[in-house]
C-alpha cells in the first residue's frame, strides 16, 4: 500500500514516514504542497495524508487535486491544529475523509489509516 | 586664492603618469585582494552551511527512528553527532527540534522524546538557562523543562511564579 504524505516540518515528516514504513507501508514524502501536487499523478498512492498549511500550496489544493482524479477514490487525512477548524470543514467538504489533530499519536494516525484503507 | 593655487599645484603635481599608474596598480591589488577575500569567504560559509545540513539531516534521521521505537531505552550516537552536540548552538538546536516535535506528537513517541532529551543530558543547558539573570533566558529555560517534563524542577520553578 502506498501513501503520499505532505508535510513541511522535516522531523514530524521523518518520523511518520519511519513509523509507517516499519508497518509496512510504502511511502512517498513530499515538503510542500507544489512537489505533494506533482507527485500525486505520479505516484498515484492508496491514501494521501496532508498538513492543511504548506509552502507553495495549501491542503485544501491538495484534498480537492485527489478527489478530481478521475476514476480514483483516494482516501485523503488532515493534519490539523487546534483552532482550524473552519479548515478542517472546508477540507471535509472539499471530500477529504478525515482528521487528525496535532498533537496526535502515532499509534492514533496509523489505525486511521488502517481504517480508511479497509473501506477500499 | 594663493592657498587655492598651491593646492591646485599640489593635486597637478601627483596628476604625472608616473604616480597614475602606480596609483591604478595599487587598486587592482586592492580590488583582487578584496574579491579573493570575498570568495574564500563564501567557500568557508557554503561549505560550514553544507555540512550543517548534512549533520542536520543526521540528527533528524537519528531522532526520528529513536521516537519510534517502541521500547526505546538508549540513545546511541554517531561520532559525528557526539561532536556536533559539544557546541553549545548545536545543543540548542537538537532542543529546538525535540521540543517542536514533542509540541505535535503525544503517547510513546512524546516519551521517548523526553527520554532522548534527558540522554542527552540537554536539561543541563534549560537549566543554566534557568538561572540566568536575564529574564527572557530565565522564561526560555522554565519553558523548555516544562515542555519537557522536568517535574524535578517544579520547586526551583515554583518559586518564579505567584501561586
Amino acid at each position: 500500500m502506498k501513501i503520499l504524505i505532505a508535510e513541511d516540518d522535516p522531523l514530524i515528516q521523518k518520523t511518520v514516514v519511519h513509523k509507517l514504513q516499519k508497518e509496512g507501508f510504502d511511502v512517498v514524502p513530499c515538503s510542500d504542497g507544489k512537489e505533494a501536487l506533482e507527485a500525486l499523478p505520479l505516484e498515484l498512492p492508496d491514501i494521501v495524508l496532508t498538513d492543511m498549511m504548506l509552502p507553495y500550496a495549501s491542503g485544501l489544493e491538495i484534498v480537492s487535486a485527489v478527489k478530481k482524479l478521475e476514476g480514483k477514490n483516494i482516501p485523503v487525512i488532515v493534519f490539523s491544529t487546534m483552532g482550524q477548524e473552519d479548515i478542517v470543514e472546508e477540507a471535509f467538504n472539499l471530500g477529504a475523509d478525515d482528521y487528525v489533530t496535532k498533537p496526535f499519536s502515532l499509534t492514533e494516525l496509523t489505525i486511521r489509516i488502517k481504517k480508511q484503507l479497509r473501506r477500499l | 586664492m594663493l592657498v587655492a593655487d598651491y593646492y591646485r599645484d599640489e593635486f597637478l603635481s601627483f596628476i604625472k603618469p608616473r604616480y597614475l599608474y602606480g596609483a591604478a596598480l595599487a587598486f587592482l591589488v586592492i580590488t583582487l585582494f578584496i574579491i579573493i577575500a570575498i570568495f574564500v569567504f563564501l567557500q568557508i560559509k557554503r561549505r560550514r552551511f553544507f555540512r550543517k545540513e548534512k549533520i542536520d539531516s543526521l540528527l533528524d534521521d537519528w531522532i526520528s527512528s529513536a521516537i519510534i521505537e517502541d521500547d526505546f531505552q538508549h540513545a546511541h550516537l554517531s561520532p559525528d553527532l557526539l561532536v556536533y552536540l559539544e557546541k553549545a548552538r548545536n545543543r540548542q538546536f537538537a532542543i529546538d527540534l525535540l521540543l517542536n516535535t514533542r509540541k505535535n506528537l503525544l503517547g510513546t513517541a512524546a516519551d521517548n522524546i523526553k527520554k532522548i532529551y534527558e540522554q542527552l543530558d540537554l536539561q543541563l543547558d534549560s537549566m543554566e538557562k534557568l538561572r540566568s539573570p536575564v529574564w527572557h533566558i530565565k522564561a526560555k529555560g522554565i519553558f523548555e523543562l516544562y515542555m519537557m517534563d522536568q517535574r524535578e524542577l517544579m520547586d526551583e520553578i515554583a518559586a518564579y511564579t505567584n501561586v
